[in-house]
């Protein structure tokens, strides 16, 4: 991941919003139909899509993200905060 | 020194030589009882025994916890020699290496005292992920440990699991909550003299086209008591243990694939050069000597992603999710097709199961065929590829663009095999490689090293010219990847796993070249010269749909070295080790 100097933290709802929108293209739904309090496992979001969403945020956001962190924090509001509150210590 | 002297060969070297000539019916592990065990579908206690007599469980277990584990380069060579002579045994005695659950994510307890466990001789592991309704959907598992006050109690059973019956430890997988999610399930190091042993039983053996003599079978726990310090890493961490331990035990695969093929061309060429036809020998007739050639070219540069990508491990072991899976795409894939033709060499004795070698070529061929299917098959690891290919894609796609040079020293140190390799960190594992993969990004570095060797390095310009053509291949893939994901398409389509596996093709070509750019000076004539090189690289185009003629004289070049290593009992691999098989000068005649 290249260095980003002076990166900015996105807004929470801007995370909320983007990470929405990577749900639903993964499912193959309609973004309307993602509730941010809703356990991401209850999609049918598997494993492997979950690290793969993962990537997904990393890339949008240039920073690393723990592979597990959608196993650990599982709800689309829950991931949000976490990148919000640690994306100082996310930067490369 | 030259590199067959260097450490990491030395216990192959001397494991190789303990076991004796396999044509040599008195050697312990001959063909003849090998076919004999296999008939009967016998377990190879007696191999195990000896091999447990020369201690080679030891090097399963890391130095610093009294074991003779320094790299995993030594492994890999090691499970060459045990794949060449039985894989059957080689599978038995490698389940050690299940080991490494406990070296990823066990605590300094468990894991001295695993490394205690497994120096004993009675310490045989087994690892049960496996369900009979669920294959390798492990988050299905139903297997449950509950959690009470003095430990966990164990309900249902796993299937088919190799060693299940022969084997002191159970490295189990099992449910700890309900809820779906990558934290549902657990890791136990369950001991079976430490349990009470009326409430396990086990599930009897399953018939198998290869392996026969293997203890393939299941168990099954009825309420079963098992401690709380059975317990490997934290609750809920069972299935991102067991992923990480995966990306060893894959890419340590590809030393199976490369042993079976190692009998299976000695055993060819011993036909080939002795079988009297046409005024001639097997070997002069041109589409056989072609059929045997690939064969050895295509060993040597799957021996050069093996051998690579094991002292990765050590070097970058963050980036395994991509690794572990392009080694167990590659090597069994390439190398069963490999076996395929050298069938057809060997003729109607291919069929045989006595004979020419006791018969010894149809049971490495039935049991090779397994190894795809070790540890996830190749498809779920060419799904895990899919998954990851955009992230890799955008990351070597910007790095391409500019032309980026890749002076890591970490590369050197990679494919620089006299270069020491520093100590295998497990908690360095990641699920994901958040896009990187030094090695393919190491293509412009290689492009300027072979443009600079033009001229000093024999082939160099000929190599050039197929490395370009690779790399602007795999370039193409990258701008295909890259579509794919801008118009939102599958990434698992049957396209997508088309390029996944010309990844893994890419990923052979970067490791061959870079092995030669790295090891000019430790290695032979041969390897240096290239021919094997030049021909292994115009085979790799061909999986990648271009076919470039080259010259008839690198293909000879190969020919005279396969014969040369045959007649001189010399292993086919990068690094040539003496066999103790006598000469196949002498002819015999052959039935």
């Amino acid at each position: 991941m290249n260095t980003v100097i002076n990166q900015v933290a996105p807004t929470l709802d801007i995370v909320k919003t983007k990470a929405s929108e990577l749900l639903a293209e993964r499912l193959r739904i309609d973004v309307i139909e993602v509730d941010m309090n809703k356990k991401l496992t209850s999609y049918g979001l598997d494993s492997i899509d979950a690290v793969t969403m993962i990537g997904d945020l990393e890339d949008w956001l240039d920073i690393e993200l723990p592979s597990t962190l959608l196993w650990d924090y599982d709800t689309i509001n829950d991931v949000a905060q976490f990148i919000v509150e640690n994306f100082e210590s996310l930067v490369d | 020194m030259s590199l067959n002297q260097r450490i990491q060969h030395q216990a192959a070297h001397k494991l190789e030589h303990a076991l004796g000539d396999p044509n040599n019916p008195d050697s312990i592990m001959s063909y003849k009882r090998v076919m004999e065990l296999d008939e009967q579908e016998s377990f190879q206690e007696e191999f195990y025994q000896y091999l447990l007599s020369l201690k080679t469980h030891h090097h399963y277990v890391p130095a610093a916890l009294g074991g003779k584990f320094e790299t995993y380069e030594q492994l890999y060579a090691l499970g060459k020699v045990l794949a060449r002579r039985d894989l059957s045994t080689a599978v038995t005695m490698s389940t050690m290496i299940w080991s490494t659950l406990v070296w990823v994510g066990g605590d300094k307890i468990l894991k001295q005292h695993c490394a205690d466990v497994t120096l004993s001789n009675n310490g045989a592991q087994c690892l049960a992920y496996s369900e009979e309704h669920h294959g390798s959907d492990l988050l299905a598992n139903e297997l449950t440990a509950t959690e009470v006050e003095d430990g966990f109690i164990l309900e249902g059973e796993k299937w088919p699991i190799n060693r299940a019956a022969r084997s002191e430890v159970v490295m189990l997988l099992a449910r700890t909550a309900n809820e779906s999610g990558g934290r549902n399930l657990s890791l136990f190091f369950v001991e079976k003299s430490k349990i009470d042993c009326s409430t396990f039983t086990y599930i009897s053996k399953v018939k198998t086209h290869g392996l026969r003599g293997c203890d393939i079978c299941g168990i099954k726990f009825n309420k079963t008591h098992i401690p709380k310090s059975a317990l490997i890493g934290p609750i809920g961490g069972g299935l991102e243990i067991a992923i990480k331990a995966f990306q060893v035990t894959r890419t340590l695969c590809a030393s199976l694939s490369i042993g079976a093929l190692e009998n299976n061309l000695r055993v060819v060429m011993g036909f080939a050069t002795q079988r009297r036809l046409y005024k001639g020998n097997v070997f002069d007739i041109p589409n056989a000597r072609h059929h045997l050639t690939n064969a050895f070219t295509d060993l040597l540069i799957t021996d050069a992603l093996g051998s690579s990508l094991s002292r990765a491990l050590h070097v970058i072991p963050k980036q395994f999710s991509v690794l572990s899976a392009v080694a167990k795409c590659f090597a069994p894939y390439k190398l069963d097709q490999a076996q395929k033709d050298l069938a057809t060499v060997l003729g109607a004795r291919f069929f045989f199961r006595e004979k020419h070698k006791e018969g010894i070529f149809q049971k490495s061929l039935r049991d090779s065929q397994v190894v795809s299917l070790f540890d996830g098959s190749s498809e779920i690891n060419l799904y895990s590829l899919t998954t990851q290919l955009s992230l890799l894609a955008r990351r070597q796609d910007k790095l391409f663009a500019i032309t980026a040079e890749t002076t890591s020293s970490k590369l050197s140190n990679i494919f620089d095999a006299s270069t020491q390799l520093p100590t295998f960190r497990g908690e360095k594992l990641d699920l994901s490689s958040h896009g990187r993969d030094l090695i393919m990004e190491s293509w412009p570095q290689i492009i300027a090293a072979l443009k600079h060797a033009s001229g000093t390095l024999h082939n160099a310009d000929k190599i050039l010219f197929l490395a370009e053509m690779v790399f602007n291949k795999h370039q193409q893939n990258l701008q295909r990847i890259a579509n794919h994901v801008e118009q939102k398409s599958d990434m698992q389509s049957p396209r997508m796993f088309k390029i996944a596996r010309e990844y893994c093709v890419v990923h052979a070509a970067v490791c061959s070249i870079q092995y030669w750019l790295n090891n000019t000076q430790n290695s032979d004539v041969f390897i240096n010269k290239a021919d094997w090189l030049i021909v292994g690289l115009q085979r790799l185009l061909l999986e990648l749909n271009i076919d470039i003629e080259i010259s008839e004289q690198h293909l000879t070049q190969v020919s005279n070295e396969l014969l040369h290593r045959s007649q001189a009992a010399l292993s086919y691999g990068l690094v040539p080790l003496e066999l103790p098989e006598l000469s196949l000068i002498p002819a015999e005649e052959i039935a």
